[in-house]
C-alpha cells in the first residue's frame, strides 16, 4: 500500500456557506479593484474610506467566524491542507506577485500622478487618509503601508482569538501588531507631516540597508537634532541593542515580536506554516543565500562609506548599491518574499534572504541564552512540531533525542510548543 | 575479513527502529528490518493526526528516507511465515529466506477484539495500523452519521476525537463507572469525563457491548449488556491491546502473555532478543509486566541494541512516565500511585475551580513522594523524576513545587499558587470525599 494516498481519499468536505462577512469583505475588495480602472462611483475619499473599512471589518469578522466554526466542529488548530481552498495557490501567488511588481516598477498604473496632477485610480482612494495624516496626497507606498498594516491588524486579531489560551502567543501578537501600527506606519507618517524625514525607528541596519548611504545621512544631518538622534539610535540599534536583547531573549525579540516582515508572516501567513520546505537541500540553500546577502550588505556599506568620505570607488559602490536595492530590496524581499507565500510558506524572506535575520541568527547560535528545551524524552515523534515550523527546522529530530534546540534560523514563534500534544517543547532564556 | 554480524529485526515500530538506528550507526552489522506495514518506520502515535489532516504521513517518519539510506540497513515489506531457530533462518511469505546471527523480535501488540459475531466487517474499526486509517477513510466516503466506540481508555478517546472532527455523533461505551478508571483516580476521571461530555460525546458508563446488529450486511446498531440499543453505522473497538505473539506458538520460544525475556531482554534462545509491546518481563521482581508504552519500547530498543553490541546492561524502566491527551487536556503521570490512598498513604490534590486542570501528589507512609499526576499542567520531567527517584519528603516537594513549572512562558505558575489550596486525601477521609463526588454528579445530572 502507499500511505501517501491516505489523505487523498475523499473526505466529507462541507462547503462553507457564504455569510454577510464574505459579502462585506469582497464588496470592499471589489470596490478597490474596480478603482484601478477608475470605475469608482463615490467621491474618492469616501469611497476609499468605506471600501477600506468594509474590507477590514469583513476580513476580521470572517477570520473570527471561521476560527469559531473550526472550534465548534472540533477541528484541530492547524491542518496541512485547507479543504475550502477555492483559489489555487498559484493564482493567489500570481496576483500578489503582480501587485508587488506594479508597486515597485509601474506605480503610475495604480493611479500615481505624474508630477503635480491629482492621483487617480486606486491611489486616489487613499488621498483622504493621507492628507489627514501627513497633509500630502497618497503615494504608492502610503497605499501599501495602509494595506499591509490593515492585514496585520485584522489577521492579528484572528490569531489572538485563536490562541487566546496561550499567553505567549497573545503577548507576542499584541507586540508585533503594535510595532507595525505605530512604528512602521503612524510615526513615520506623522513625522512627515512635521517635515521630518521618514524613519522607521525599529528597522536597523543591515535590514535597512540604506541607513549609511550618502543620501540618507545627508537627509538626516539636514533635519537637525532629530536627524542626529536617528543616526545615533540606528547605530546603537545594530551595535548595542541588538546584541544585548538577543543575548537575553534570542532573535525572537525582533523576528516574532517587532519586525514587520515577521508580523505579516505570523498573522496573514499563519495557515501557511506547513508549506515551508523541510528538505536538507532547502537548508543548504538557506545558509548559502542568507550569509551571502549579509556579506553583500556589509561589503556594499563599507564601499559606500569609503566613497562618501574619500570619493574613491564610486564606480563600484554606486552600481552595487543600486543592484542591491533592486534585486534584494525589491525583488527578493517584496515580490518573492510575499508573492510566494502560498507556495513556500510565509517566512521566505526571513529564512532565505534577510541580512538582519542572518546577523541575529549568528548571535543566537553562539551568543544567547535562548533555546527550546525538549523535556527529556517525552516526545512521541508525532511530527506536529516540524510540520508547523515556518522556518523548516526539523524540531522533532531534536525532541525525540531529548536535545535542546539552538538553531540560528529559529525565530521563536512558539508554534512548535503550542501544537505539541505532549507538552514537550518550551521556549526558555536559561 | 570476517563476515559482518547479521542482525534481523522483525517489526519496525519504535522498538525495532531504535535497535536499527543504534546498530546501524555502529556499522559493524548488516541489518535487515522486516515490516508487514510499510518500509519506513513512522510514529504510530501520530495516526490520529494523519486522519485529521493535522500532519501528512511523511511528517510522521521517525527519520527521513535519506537518513536510513546512509545506514547499512535493508528494509523489507513482508511477513515472516516461519522461524527456524536451529538453522537460524526466517521464511518470508514472499518465499524469500533470510539468515540471521541475531534476531530481534519487536512485533508490538495487536488490538483485542471482543468475542462476538460481526467484528470482522468494513464497519468495525480499530486504531493500530495504517490500513486501519484507510479502512476508516473508505467508510467516511459513505458519510456515516453515528458512531459507537467501545472502550474508555487512551485509544478510545483518540478515536472519539478523530470521528468527532469529521462531524459524526459519537457514543463512548465504557465498562467502568467512569473514564479510564484503571489509571485515573476518581476526581481526575470525572474531570476528564465531563470535559469529553462538553465536547459533545455521549458517554455511557458501566455498560459493555453484547451484540452487533447488521441488516443487509450494513451495521445498524449495537446492543449492550444493560439492554441499550444504540443505532450506529460505524463501530470502534478500543478495549486494549495484547502482545502480537500468536505467530510464535510453534517456534519453541518461551511465551506467556508475551515473549518471556530475562533482564537483558534475551529470550530463552541466546540468539533472539525481544523488545517493546510484545515482551513480558519474566521474573518476580518485574511481576511479569507487559509494558505497552511508547517510551518503554524505545528504552527496550536501546537496551537490546547495547546488548547486541556487547556493552550489556539490564533493562531498567526507570521512573514510570506516561503522557496522553484527552481532547484539550494534557495528561502526565510520573512514578506510581494507588488510585485511592491505602494504609498510611496520602494524596495531595488540587483542582482548578473552573478550568480543566488538576495536580495530584502521592506520598507513601513515610511521607515521601511516589507519584505525580497532572491534568492540563505541563511539568518539567527532570524535576519530577529527581524527586521521585530520591523519594523527596513532603515538605521539600511542597515548598519547591514551583520548580516543576513547564507551561508556556507568561502563564502563571499554577504550581506555586496551589500549595495552600491543596486537599489532603487519606484512606480515612476518602470515602467521605468520594461520596461527595457521587452526590454532586447526581445533582448535576438532575440539573441537566
Amino acid at each position: 500500500m502507499n500511505p501517501k494516498s491516505l489523505s487523498l481519499l475523499a473526505q466529507s468536505s462541507e462547503r462553507t456557506a457564504i455569510t454577510g462577512y464574505h459579502i462585506l469583505f469582497w464588496s470592499g475588495l471589489t470596490y478597490q479593484f474596480l478603482a484601478l480602472f477608475n470605475l469608482s462611483f463615490l467621491p474618492a475619499t469616501w469611497g476609499g474610506l468605506f471600501s477600506l473599512c468594509a474590507a477590514f471589518f469583513g476580513l476580521t469578522l470572517l477570520g473570527l467566524h471561521s476560527e469559531k466554526q473550526k472550534e465548534r466542529n472540533h477541528q484541530p488548530l492547524y491542518q496541512t491542507q485547507s479543504k475550502s481552498k477555492k483559489l489555487s495557490p498559484i493564482v493567489i501567488a500570481s496576483i500578489l506577485t503582480l501587485f508587488y511588481t506594479l508597486l515597485y516598477l509601474k506605480p503610475q498604473w495604480l493611479g500615481l500622478s505624474a508630477g503635480g496632477e491629482n492621483n487617480t485610480g486606486l491611489i486616489a482612494l487613499y488621498d483622504g487618509l493621507s492628507i489627514f495624516l501627513k497633509r500630502k496626497p497618497a503615494s504608492e507606498w502610503f497605499v501599501y503601508g495602509v494595506l499591509y498594516t490593515m492585514v496585520i491588524l485584522s489577521m492579528g486579531i484572528r490569531f489572538i482569538y485563536k490562541f487566546r489560551h496561550n499567553p505567549y502567543q497573545v503577548y507576542r501578537t499584541f507586540s508585533i501588531v503594535f510595532f507595525q501600527l505605530c512604528f512602521a506606519f503612524l510615526i513615520p507618517e506623522i513625522l512627515q507631516s512635521l517635515n521630518k524625514p521618514y524613519v522607521d525607528l525599529k528597522n536597523f541596519w543591515p535590514l535597512q540597508y540604506y541607513f549609511y548611504f550618502d543620501w540618507n545621512i545627508h537627509q538626516l544631518l539636514s533635519s537637525g537634532r532629530f536627524g542626529i538622534f536617528v543616526l545615533i539610535w540606528g547605530t546603537l540599534g545594530f551595535l548595542v541593542i541588538t546584541p544585548i536583547l538577543t543575548y537575553y531573549f534570542g532573535k525572537r525579540w525582533y523576528c516574532s515580536w517587532v519586525c514587520g516582515c515577521g508580523g505579516l508572516a505570523e498573522t496573514a501567513g499563519d495557515s501557511l506554516r506547513s508549506l515551508s520546505v523541510k528538505s536538507i537541500k532547502a537548508w543548504q540553500w538557506e545558509r548559502a543565500l542568507i550569509y551571502t546577502i549579509l556579506a553583500f550588505v556589509i561589503v556594499m556599506t563599507i564601499l559606500v562609506l569609503i566613497t562618501n568620505t574619500t570619493g574613491y570607488l564610486s564606480s563600484i559602490s554606486y552600481p552595487l548599491s543600486h543592484y542591491y536595492g533592486l534585486l534584494i530590496g525589491a525583488v527578493f524581499s517584496g515580490i518573492v518574499g510575499v508573492g510566494f507565500y502560498p507556495l513556500l510558506g510565509a517566512r521566505i524572506w526571513c529564512r532565505y534572504g534577510c541580512p538582519m535575520a542572518a546577523y541575529l541568527g549568528i548571535l543566537q547560535k553562539h551568543f544567547s541564552r535562548f533555546r527550546i528545551t525538549t523535556n527529556h524524552g517525552q516526545c512521541i515523534s508525532c511530527g506536529n512540531c516540524s510540520t508547523y515550523c515556518e522556518m523548516g527546522i526539523d524540531v522533532k529530530s531534536y525532541a525525540q533525542r531529548g536535545a535542546d534546540i539552538k538553531r540560528a534560523s529559529c525565530v521563536g514563534c512558539g508554534i512548535c510548543s503550542a501544537v505539541c500534544p505532549r507538552g514537550v517543547l518550551r521556549l526558555e532564556n536559561k | 575479513m570476517t563476515p559482518k554480524h547479521r542482525v534481523v529485526i522483525i517489526g519496525n515500530g519504535i522498538a525495532g527502529a531504535t535497535v536499527a538506528e543504534i546498530l546501524g550507526k555502529k556499522r559493524d552489522f548488516v541489518i535487515t528490518m522486516i515490516s508487514d506495514e510499510c518500509n519506513l518506520p513512522y510514529a504510530r502515535t501520530a495516526l490520529m493526526y494523519v486522519f485529521m489532516d493535522q500532519v501528512r504521513w511523511a511528517d510522521t517518519l521517525l527519520q527521513s528516507e535519506d537518513f536510513w539510506k546512509n545506514l547499512p540497513i535493508e528494509m523489507i515489506t513482508d511477513r515472516v511465515s516461519h522461524l527456524d531457530r536451529i538453522q537460524k533462518i526466517l521464511d518470508l511469505e514472499s518465499g524469500r529466506k533470510i539468515e540471521y546471527d541475531t534476531l530481534v523480535i519487536a512485533t508490538g501488540s495487536k488490538p483485542i477484539l471482543p468475542n462476538l459475531d460481526g467484528t470482522m466487517s468494513d464497519h468495525v474499526h480499530v486504531l493500530y495500523h495504517l490500513t486501519d486509517l484507510e479502512k476508516m477513510n473508505r467508510q467516511l466516503c459513505q458519510k456515516p452519521q453515528k458512531a459507537v466506540i467501545v472502550g474508555g481508555g487512551l485509544i478510545g478517546i483518540e478515536m472519539a476525537e478523530m470521528w468527532l472532527s469529521k462531524g459524526m455523533e459519537v457514543n463512548l461505551l465504557i465498562r467502568d463507572d467512569s473514564f479510564w478508571k484503571s489509571s485515573l483516580p476518581v476526581q481526575e476521571s470525572r474531570l476528564v469525563q465531563s470535559h469529553i461530555s462538553c465536547k459533545g460525546i455521549n458517554v455511557i458508563c458501566s455498560d459493555t457491548l453484547s451484540s452487533i446488529i447488521y441488516n443487509n450486511n450494513k451495521l445498524t446498531s449495537v446492543q449492550t449488556s444493560q439492554g441499550r440499543s444504540i443505532p450506529c453505522d460505524m463501530l470502534g473497538i478500543a478495549i486494549g491491546v495484547e502482545p502480537n505473539v500468536g505467530w510464535l506458538q510453534k517456534s519453541g520460544l518461551a511465551l506467556n502473555r508475551g515473549i518471556l525475556v530475562d533482564p537483558f531482554l534475551k529470550t530463552n534462545d541466546d540468539a533472539i532478543f525481544a523488545a517493546g509491546d510484545c515482551v513480558e518481563l519474566n521474573g518476580p521482581e518485574t511481576q511479569n509486566r507487559v509494558e505497552a508504552i511508547w517510551h518503554t519500547a524505545k528504552k527496550m530498543g536501546e537496551v537490546v541494541a547495547q546488548n547486541i553490541m556487547g556493552t550489556g546492561r539490564p533493562y531498567d524502566a526507570g521512573i514510570h512516565y506516561n503522557g496522553a491527551r484527552f481532547f484539550d487536556i494534557e495528561y502526565q503521570m510520573y512514578g506510581q500511585m494507588s488510585m485511592a490512598p491505602i494504609k498510611n498513604e496520602s494524596h495531595y490534590f488540587w483542582q482548578h475551580p473552573n478550568e480543566n486542570c488538576s495536580l495530584r501528589l502521592a506520598f507513601d507512609e513515610y511521607q515521601q513522594l511516589t507519584g505525580i499526576l497532572s491534568l492540563g499542567i505541563r511539568l518539567r520531567k527532570t524535576v519530577c523524576d529527581h524527586w521521585i527517584k530520591h523519594q523527596a519528603p513532603l515538605q521539600q516537594v511542597l515548598s519547591e513545587i514551583g520548580a516543576a513549572h513547564y507551561d508556556v512562558e507568561f502563564s502563571a505558575n499554577r504550581l506555586s499558587n496551589m500549595v495552600a489550596k491543596m486537599q489532603v486525601i487519606t484512606k480515612n477521609n476518602y470515602e467521605g470525599l468520594y461520596q461527595d463526588t457521587i452526590n454532586n454528579d447526581v445533582h448535576e445530572s438532575k440539573k441537566s
